[in-house]
């Protein structure tokens, strides 16, 4: 296993014998979402080619100023590591016909309607499919070197476990009578990816009249086929996503798109994508034998599998902002230490908008220092909108003057059985709606006061109002004199005095947004260095991150325990401590609570001792005991 | 008014404070000790099935919450014992 990140997406993938395994720390679960499934073929891409997939969000650790809120995929140091967090969605098959009843509801499915999904992890891709309401079947690995066939329901030796499942939800009545999928990737997953690799997820769903897979001759065998439908997986949901276009995360590519009238849905792990890609097509047999994987370099696209240290490169990290209190966009950069072509990649600095201006975009590029070859974008997220209210007339009511002036935004969950519960940042985290408008659209419900927003309008900004909130205008002031035409003598000088109070002593949130912006700009100014005290905290406050990181790793998601490389001498990673199960795991259950223990009753003894010493106990003890003694005779 | 002119100067103050550090960014070192301290940690995390990382973080806390206290208690004799011209004792 390679633990360099470029290294490791441009090596060509290695066989299954020597599949990197990942090592998972966090908890959470993928379900990826699609239209439109088909027989799946063996089609290898690492290609920018017409593509869609999702719009992901790579954050180094948890960097200082910038919530995770939006990420999806988040880098670990080091190199690009990416953890899944977010929960792509759920393929649907909607049916329209009112039905009762699971029966029901699966009869009202299109015939032919198949959904599938692809889960990709490391050097591995699988592929699920199912049509109506029959549970998936498998589909070999297609992106490999070595023909991986794993059902994705499948257990790796270090506890983490892909699965894939589809059921029917019946809602009479309800919104979505529908037949749905869902990828989750449970045990911890979502960082279970170790240094230099990848995970991805893509699932689709359609209608195909004639198309099937036949597993038992592992043929496939298309009819002519109309897709009706297809949208691609979209984690982060943004304008950008969708059919024909393409998205990446380190290097790993999936896809839906259409080949000869038929819906591909093509997954692959690779170099940094380049437009050098190459794409392997599955002849009629559905097989992809005779044709190579072009390698691809991230050293200008030169076909090379050799690095180059001699090239030596920086990843530059762009953020565009918008200014909270308006106007226009501005661009903040940032750069990576430089690193020679083969090296571990080092972390990937997230430039972080002034004070509370929104981040709209961030993009990673690959520069050489030598300018031999032209920037190469390896992370890239959504662009969210830049719609402004003069855009949306329907917003009239919550603007100032409109009948519901001010109105509060909310984020409300629709389940599958048609009710509603608010937003829950604790259990909606890692069920990121970024990506819903693009796949199931009736899972949230973004408003604004009464008025339905699109759901990205709720995203990445939950906590503020939607960026083409006015400030409310201020109101100091504002015919506070006006209680004073009043028949009560009281108020004929309470009022004037009031209002003087309260002119002299209240300040307008304008004031204060001013004084607070003034503070923030001169700490964390939106171009140029930072002043030393705040690129000092910045700088340690990226320190810290990581140690919280390690005390909040727990569960079963480490269940491997450390990894030991032994990969120069062809032996690969080891895990001496591996614990997951057998023996190792009955000892660690045995061990890992006496050490609670014991650290626990010592930090007590030591508070005891500590706190007993300061209020000095003991000589009030002995005076107490000197005392009664004195009593006594 | 007042409160806003309060502000606002407090504001400039410390904005014009801020602006007097000379501005800085971390040294290529200083990012590569950054990386090497997170994948340092990042390693140890290997441990967390084995090690009660949490539980230290609980003894930790504690302790911390018990050495403020202990200071407070401290710092309240001292205090004390002015009031009792000595006769407190600070311990």
């Amino acid at each position: 296993m390679q633990h360099d990140g470029l290294r490791t997406l441009r090596a060509p993938l290695p066989p299954e014998g020597r599949q990197a395994k990942p090592k998972p720390r966090r908890r959470g679960r993928v379900l990826a979402s699609l239209l439109a499934v088909v027989p799946v073929f063996g089609v290898v891409a690492l290609g920018s080619s017409g593509v869609a997939y999702a719009s992901v969000d790579v954050l180094p650790v948890a960097p200082q100023g910038i919530p995770a809120t939006i990420g999806d995929i988040v880098a670990t140091n080091p190199s690009w590591a990416v953890t899944v967090r977010g929960v792509a969605a759920e393929v649907t098959v909607g049916a329209t016909a009112a039905a009762a009843g699971a029966a029901g509801v699966a009869a009202a499915v299109p015939a032919g309607a198949v959904v599938g999904a692809v889960i990709g992890v490391g050097t591995a891709a699988y592929m699920t499919w199912t049509a109506g309401n029959e549970l998936g079947q498998m589909l070999p690995c297609w992106s490999c070197s070595g023909v991986v066939t794993e059902h994705p329901n499948k257990t790796y030796s270090n506890g983490l476990s892909l699965s894939w499942s589809q059921s029917v939800v019946s809602t009479p009545g309800g919104p979505a009578d529908r037949l749905t999928a869902t990828v989750t990737l449970p045990s911890g997953y979502d960082s279970s990816v170790a240094s230099g690799m990848n995970a991805y997820y893509a699932a689709a769903s359609g209608v195909t009249p004639n198309g099937y897979y036949d597993s038992a001759s592992t043929s496939n065998k298309y009819g002519p086929t109309s897709w009706t439908y297809a949208l691609s997986a979209c984690v982060s949901g943004y304008n950008s996503c969708g059919f024909g276009q393409t998205r990446y995360f380190s290097g790993g590519c999936v896809s839906v798109y259409t080949i000869a009238g038929q819906m591909v849905l093509r997954a692959a792990y690779g170099g940094v994508p380049s437009g050098s890609c190459t794409t392997l097509v599955a002849n009629a047999a559905g097989s992809t034998a005779g044709q190579t994987q072009a390698p691809v370099s991230q050293s200008g696209g030169d076909g090379g599998t050799t690095p180059q240290p001699s090239k030596l490169l920086e990843l530059v990290s762009s953020a565009q902002c918008r200014p909270a209190a308006g106007g226009a966009l501005y661009t903040v950069t940032k750069k990576s230490a430089s690193f020679t072509d083969g090296a571990p990649i080092p972390v990937v600095p997230v430039p972080a908008c002034n004070g509370l201006d929104t981040r709209m975009s961030w993009t990673v590029k690959v520069h050489p220092l030598d300018g031999s070859f032209p920037d190469k974008t390896v992370i890239e997220t959504g662009t969210m909108p830049t719609s402004a209210p003069a855009d949306h007339p329907e917003w009239a009511p919550c603007m100032p003057g409109g009948a519901q002036h001010p109105c509060t935004l909310t984020l409300t969950r629709v389940l599958p059985d048609g009710t509603t519960r608010p937003y829950d940042p604790a259990t909606d985290y890692k069920s990121n709606p970024l990506e819903q408008p693009n796949t199931d659209p009736e899972s949230w419900l973004c408003k604004w006061g009464t008025i339905r927003l699109p759901v990205a309008e709720c995203s990445g900004i939950y906590r503020q109002p939607p960026r083409a909130s006015p400030v409310p205008p201020a109101t100091s002031g504002e015919n506070c004199l006006g209680g004073a035409v009043s028949w009560n003598p009281i108020n004929w000088v309470f009022v004037p005095v009031k209002c003087a109070l309260k002119w002299a002593f209240v300040p307008t949130e304008a004031s204060l947004q001013a004084s607070a912006s003034r503070i923030g700009g001169a700490w964390n100014p939106p171009t140029g260095a930072k002043p030393a005290p705040a690129a000092a905290a910045a700088f340690l406050g990226g320190l810290i991150v990581p140690v919280t990181d390690v005390f909040q790793n727990t569960g079963t998601a480490n269940c491997q325990g450390p990894a030991l490389d032994f990969s120069v001498i062809d032996i690969g990673t080891i895990y001496p401590l591996d614990a997951c199960t057998g023996p190792m795991n009955y000892a660690r259950n045995i061990v890992y609570p006496l050490e609670a223990f014991v650290v626990l009753l010592g930090a007590v003894t030591i508070m005891s001792s500590m706190l007993l010493h300061t209020i000095q106990v003991a000589p009030l003890l002995h005076q107490a005991q000197v005392r009664a003694r004195w009593m006594n005779a | 008014m007042i409160t806003e002119t309060v502000l606002d100067l407090c504001s400039r103050v410390i904005a014009w404070l801020v602006g007097l550090m000379p501005s800085w960014t971390p040294p290529e070192w200083a990012d590569s000790l950054g990386q090497t301290w997170a994948d340092t940690l990042a390693n140890a995390g290997g441990f967390s099935y084995w090690l009660p990382f949490s539980a230290f973080a609980a003894a930790i806390l504690g302790l911390s919450i018990a050495f403020a206290l202990a200071v407070t208690i401290r710092i309240a004799r001292i205090v004390a014992s002015f009031a009792t011209l000595g006769g407190g004792g600070a311990g």
